[in-house]
């Protein structure tokens, strides 16, 4: 009797763990841990892992299999992104700033500062440069970045952002509304 | 299904490869079957379709094809008891065999290069599921969700393969003609054809009101909702798929060079607020629609107010000038095109002529968008008639000329084409600065190029027919259009390197007979006794507000707002003034002093080469200051570096030659006056170092600077003889300002009361005679990048200020 209740809870048991184990993937997004929420509460910082839930609003969705094919040159595992494409001397050259592994942080209490109480934003780690900028090399972040205000639109664009003090460097793809002319003028 | 019509997938009568607009025009022929509103088995008009699994195969379902006003063909179709079930087709539509409504792109095949799947899927919303029928059939109740989100999939997917078609036949037609073209060679085999690593998110019943959006970034459309009649959904309209899907495809295609030169960074086509670039970008969304469907209005049946009449409340928008909406004085005429720039601002509702009003004039890009779409409608109509071309055909045409001149103007990496010395955007260093700040997309440089390409297709390349458009034809229906405002077609291209040597044909001087340029000496601060030079806003809500959303749209970036202005703008105290610690929002006040309007004005504060060795140098139109108050020598030697007379090729960056902020200070020395750059203040003030600047690495802006991203503004047009907010006042009261028409200036709280500041702006605007070429030399070929670093291109515009105690 003891052996049948013994082997019933060993069943249970397995087809719990298998169930944990199967809710697991099933909720793992390959690429959730680069995201990021904070928020700005009675001016103070919060932040956790995004949401799906937040995340709904605002991821997007990767297409892994294709990306443009040109060769990638890399220092210290970094992409190297040099818009002059001129020979750099990575004995000589000049770092403008250092890697800081609260980067993270820094952006988003920079990207709150003028926010209303409740926004928050949503950050999107990407993928880490070197970015040559006036012949110096940065260490910077490529990021999406997306507000989600407690009222009004939400939006997103990309961004460069310096590893050391989170400050964006440089957006591009910002999110094009329509915004119609008023309604009401119009009436 | 007895009796029932099938179609086949809308690509079925495509073929692929084809690499010319005059093989295009067979094919297209063949496929004109797909176009929308074609005679098609209709419902009867009483009972309606029940669009049930049952009725259609795997893998089909049905749709609208077309927007419900236009499918009842009654244009008081009630919004709140409408009947999509009596709108749809009999007919069936493949939608597709795969399991949710996801799609791919494949320009060249399933086989060939370009190839992604999926790149596109469609669903609700975003915390939805996607949709997965189980018998794999895509027949819904027409007012259901799930309709709703088969018709979004199906002319997304009826859209990319009309677009993809477009691509392959452009860059084709290059390669035979044998033309210097911007598609890059590898244009799909780098997938550059999509946004790298990326699907497309559809959502066809978003929780938006009035609104639609694409967001680039995380890649996503959204359809909105009527909020009046919220049964009355975005996604019902095709046209407003078209336009919006067409926002995804113009950022394509202004990014197809730096796609497949693999750059994360990208250009887009108008920034925040009113400028030109946007207003393309919406004529161009407008233009899609007449591109996939021959019809001439946008959003009659989304964007409608339902009220009687219908056009009173509506924000429709017409693609020609033979649409009834118009105004009586818009016609097809030569004389009554709707022409740049007195059209700019021209609402075509005209709600307020019914009242027998002038009709107000509005400054909104979607507005301003108008006349880029009416030309390209009329080009195509052109084409279509001088080339014997199907619509299909010819509007393919015209899409892929301006694919092509997006591909060159938004290319980051300066080249515009493969290899070559490079011909766009001043260099990979400062692209950014030249497409937002320093030379923007304009009417005039849009069109410049799109007459460049459009000439070396239809005129050079004689694929008007066999035969060759004409160079009059080109100029003279740009010039109808007012649009003839560039003296030649540059082909040369105004990079340093290239210099002026190469080809740039001119413009037939007597085509330009519509087109009205002047000069920019005419642009100024408003000269009249008791006007004032500018408004200043200070109120402490309204800067608060706007640099919250302005922050959020990624306009500007918090980090480059200086730390030591409070983040409550606690300093800001709405007196009008420009006080310590501040931020202000600022318009000058400029006047057309001209007897022509003066359209596409903008006004820039960005750094420039203006000063040596910290002092000003004077020996520009301006002639500020005088050599007693602290101009630098004299020396006007174009070919000194460092000299006032050089200007910097490369924007400051090797420090050869430097740019410096526009503020510059009033100094006293030995009971003199004296101007000077912002960090020899510095040491003038006891007890202040450089911490004490609003950045302690930039000395020359510690005491005044405009924040990036709002460091320049646009106005849509200036009427003779008045200012811009003149110009838009209607029944005595003046426009509401956009961001766009603001400078925003920080002010530093440790600068001292009394501090008279004078910052020294530069001006231009689109139809300027004299801002881009000089007509005296080098036969009139454009200036070259490195010259928007300097004067020349531009009217000096001081503005001093004292700051308030």
């Amino acid at each position: 009797m003891l052996l049948k209740i013994l082997k019933h809870l060993l069943l249970w048991g397995l087809i719990a763990a298998v169930a944990v184990f199967i809710f697991i993937q099933l909720n793992k997004s390959p690429d959730k841990k680069d995201w990021q929420t904070y928020q700005k509460q009675k001016n103070e910082l919060h932040s956790h892992p995004s949401t799906s839930k937040e995340l709904a609003k605002v991821k997007s969705k990767s297409q892994p299999t294709k990306t443009a094919q040109k060769k990638v040159a890399k220092y210290k595992g970094r992409r190297i992104v040099n818009p002059t494409k001129k020979t750099i001397d990575w004995d000589n050259i000049e770092f403008g700033n250092k890697i800081n592994p609260n980067w993270k942080d820094a952006a988003a209490k920079s990207l709150l500062r003028f926010q209303d109480q409740e926004t928050k934003v949503l950050i999107h780690h990407k993928q880490s440069v070197i970015k040559i900028i006036k012949g110096k090399a940065y260490y910077v972040e490529v990021v999406i970045i997306s507000y989600l205000p407690s009222s009004g639109k939400r939006t997103s664009f990309s961004a460069y952002v310096n590893s050391e003090n989170g400050n964006t460097i440089e957006a591009w793809d910002r999110t094009r509304y329509e915004n119609l002319p008023s309604r009401e003028r119009m009436k | 299904m007895e009796g029932m019509k099938t179609r086949m997938p809308a690509t079925a009568t495509y073929q692929k490869y084809f690499n010319g607009f005059l093989k295009m025009a067979l094919l297209t022929s063949l496929a004109s079957s797909c176009l929308l509103n074609a005679p098609r088995d209709r419902s009867s008009s009483s009972g309606g379709i029940s669009n049930s699994p049952s009725s259609v195969e795997v893998g089909y379902g049905r749709v609208l094809h077309g927007h419900p006003f236009a499918l009842a063909s009654n244009y008081s179709l009630s919004p709140e008891t409408f009947d999509l079930s009596k709108l749809i087709y009999a007919d069936t539509d493949f939608i597709t065999n795969n399991q949710f409504l996801e799609g791919a792109c494949q320009p060249n095949g399933t086989s060939g290069s370009g190839y992604i799947s999926p790149c596109f899927e469609v669903r609700k919303e975003d915390t939805s599921d996607q949709l997965d029928p189980s018998n794999n059939k895509w027949a819904y109740d027409p007012s259901s969700d799930e309709f709703l989100e088969v018709n979004t999939y199906w002319h997304i997917k009826y859209q990319l393969e009309r677009w993809e078609e477009t691509l392959v036949a452009g860059q084709g037609t290059a390669a035979v003609l044998g033309y210097t073209t911007s598609y890059p060679t590898t244009m799909f085999t780098t997938y550059a054809n999509w946004k790298s690593g990326t699907i497309l998110k559809a959502y066809s019943d978003c929780d938006l009101a009035d609104n639609a959006y694409f967001s680039p970034s995380n890649y996503i459309l959204c359809f909105g909702y009527n909020s009046d009649y919220p049964k009355v959904k975005y996604a019902q309209d095709p046209t407003i798929i078209y336009h919006e899907l067409g926002h995804t495809f113009t950022n394509l295609a202004v990014n197809i060079r730096n796609a497949d030169d693999a750059l994360d960074t990208r250009s887009e086509l108008g920034y925040a607020g009113y400028d030109e670039a946007g207003s393309i970008n919406e004529g161009l969304s407008d233009y899609y629609v007449y591109y996939m469907t021959g019809g001439k209005m946008f959003g009659e049946w989304a964007l409608d107010s339902f009220d009687i009449p219908y056009v009173v409340g509506s924000a429709a928008r017409p693609m020609s000038e033979g649409q009834s909406i118009h105004a009586s004085s818009v016609g097809t005429d030569q004389d009554s095109r709707l022409a740049y720039p007195d059209y700019l601002t021209y609402d075509p509702n005209q709600y307020d002529r019914l009242d027998g009003k002038d009709p107000q004039e509005i400054e909104d890009i979607h507005y301003a968008g108008q006349i880029a779409s009416h030309y390209w409608v009329a080009l195509t109509e052109d084409l279509m008639g001088q080339c014997n071309m199907t619509q299909q055909t010819a509007s393919s045409a015209v899409m892929s000329l301006i694919t092509e001149t997006l591909a060159e103007l938004g290319d980051l990496s300066a080249q515009g084409t493969d290899g070559g010395t490079g011909r766009i955007n001043h260099s990979a260093t400062w692209a950014k600065e030249w497409l937002t700040i320093n030379k923007p997309i304009t009417y005039r440089s849009f069109f410049q190029t799109f007459a460049k390409y459009l000439r070396l297709v239809f005129n050079l390349g004689a694929q008007c027919n066999g035969s060759s458009y004409s160079s009059d034809s080109i100029e003279q229906l740009l010039d109808q259009y007012g649009l003839l405002l560039f003296r030649n077609y540059n082909e040369d291209g105004n990079s340093e390197a290239g210099g002026h040597a190469g080809t740039h044909t001119a413009v037939t001087v007597t085509n330009r007979i519509y087109t009205e340029t002047t000069s920019k000496d005419l642009l100024m601060i408003d000269p009249r006794t008791g006007a004032y030079d500018a408004i200043v806003v200070d109120n402490r809500t309204d800067i608060q507000n706007t640099i919250t959303s302005l922050t959020q749209a990624g306009i500007i970036m918090s980090s480059d707002i200086s730390t030591i202005i409070p983040s409550d703008f606690k300093f800001n105290n709405s007196n009008n003034k420009i006080n310590p610690g501040e931020v202000v929002a600022l318009s000058l006040n400029l006047y057309n002093d001209s007897n022509t309007v003066m359209a596409g004005v903008q006004l820039l504060a960005n750094d420039w080469d203006h000063v040596k060795d910290g002092k000003p140098c004077n020996t520009f139109e301006d002639q500020f200051p005088l050599e007693s108050e602290g101009a630098a020598s004299a020396d006007t030697d174009p070919a000194v570096v460092g000299d006032c007379g050089y200007i910097t090729r490369d924007n400051g960056t090797s420090g050869a030659d430097n740019i410096a902020p526009i503020c510059l200070v009033q100094t006293s020395e030995d009971d003199a006056t004296m101007w000077t750059t912002q960090d020899k203040m510095i040491d003038q003030i006891n007890g202040f170092s450089s911490n004490n600047c609003l950045d302690p690495d930039d000395t020359q802006s510690c005491f005044v600077r405009f924040i990036k991203g709002v460091d320049t503004a646009f106005y849509s047009k200036i009427n003779p003889g008045m200012t811009w907010s003149e110009t838009l006042t209607y029944d005595s009261v003046g426009p509401t300002y956009q961001s766009s028409n603001l400078l925003f200036m920080e002010i530093n709280p440790n600068i001292q009361p009394g501090t008279t500041i004078n910052c020294r702006f530069r001006a231009r605007f689109t139809n300027c005679n004299d801002c881009y070429s000089d007509s005296a030399q080098n036969s009139g070929d454009d200036f070259l990048d490195y010259e928007f670093s300097g004067d020349g291109p531009f009217k000096i515009i001081n503005f001093k200020f004292t700051v308030n105690n």
